[in-house]
């Protein structure tokens, strides 16, 4: 997604301080971007509040088929990121939302 | 701490936890010991978290992908817009695939986006938080929203007479009210009180 001024000037600014520190290493987008925008620490505890329900209620041939709770699980969570992702309109494309996987 | 131990016998399935789990054995549902030893899974989540990991890069690589294809198909769509109709295809997906999407009721999660407080209680006894239900609902009135089925499984709640379902929220700038019965009104009225 394309920056809004405000947002930019936030990356700017990081930027410069960045670079008064330190010449030779690149300002790492990214990790600004995820400094600015968290993902709450309660997310990891939803994803987990559904993974108990859908270990408690589902309706596969073994209930407690780890593999297969998880893999379901994939989809929502993935599409539940994307969706966040897009309400807080978080900047770039596919590699920050998959370092934001990965903090979850 | 979540996942059961997977020993059974002729007597059951025990259903201890690994925190609980070493001084009495292995217990069935009904309380009773139903053999002796330690806690025992052949699911460990650390041995499958990168490919809990991997799955997600994959699939979320693919609902982006779809989220730009509806913007460039429907130009009048924002990202948000798009992103939240795929998310409601996938979610409608996944509650069918595992379970009764009624026993899928929190109320500390919105179990629509998983990251905000759910508010706004439904008919059919789901909650789901502010954003949500502006994403999948209509503006009715100023402060009203009507949604006419339930996100969580649309095919079930569409015709259902309970819907449209109107909810009332908060005007953006306006702070938090409170219904005050003070001074003269506070002596005219009794409270009963119902025991327990």
């Amino acid at each position: 997604m394309i920056s809004t001024d405000e947002k930019l000037q936030v990356f700017l600014q990081s930027a410069f301080d960045h670079f008064s520190q330190n010449l030779n290493v690149p300002f790492d987008f990214v990790k600004e971007a995820v400094k600015n925008n968290p993902i709450p620490r309660d997310i990891g505890g939803n994803i987990l509040k559904l993974a108990i329900a859908v270990r408690e209620h589902n309706h596969f041939a073994d209930p407690y088929d780890g593999a297969k709770i998880f893999s379901e699980l994939s989809n929502m969570v993935a599409s539940c990121l994307m969706l966040t992702s897009a309400r807080q309109s978080f900047l770039g494309e596919l590699g920050l939302r998959c370092t934001l996987s990965q903090r979850c | 701490m979540y996942w059961p131990c997977s020993y059974r016998n002729q007597y059951g399935k025990c259903c201890n936890m690994k925190s609980g789990h070493n001084p009495k054995g292995h217990q069935n549902s009904a309380g009773k010991i139903i053999g002796a030893g330690g806690y025992q899974s052949d699911f460990v989540f650390d041995d499958y978290a990168d490919r809990f990991i991997d799955e997600i890069r994959t699939n979320l690589k693919k609902i982006q992908q779809e989220v730009y294809d509806l913007t460039f198909r429907r130009k009048r769509l924002t990202e948000e817009e798009a992103a939240s109709e795929v998310h409601r295809q996938y979610m409608n997906l996944f509650y069918q695939n595992v379970g009764d999407v009624y026993h899928f009721v929190s109320h500390s999660t919105c179990f629509s986006c998983l990251r905000e407080l759910p508010e706004h209680p439904l008919p059919c006894g789901h909650v789901l938080c502010t954003p949500c239900v502006k994403a999948y609902g209509q503006q009715y009135e100023k402060t009203v929203i009507k949604l006419d089925s339930c996100p969580l499984h649309l095919g079930e709640t569409e015709f259902l007479n309970d819907f449209p379902w109107r909810i009332k929220v908060k005007p953006l700038h306006a702070g938090t009210r409170i219904l005050s019965l003070d001074g003269y009104l506070q002596s005219k009225l009794t409270i009963e009180a119902k025991p327990c």
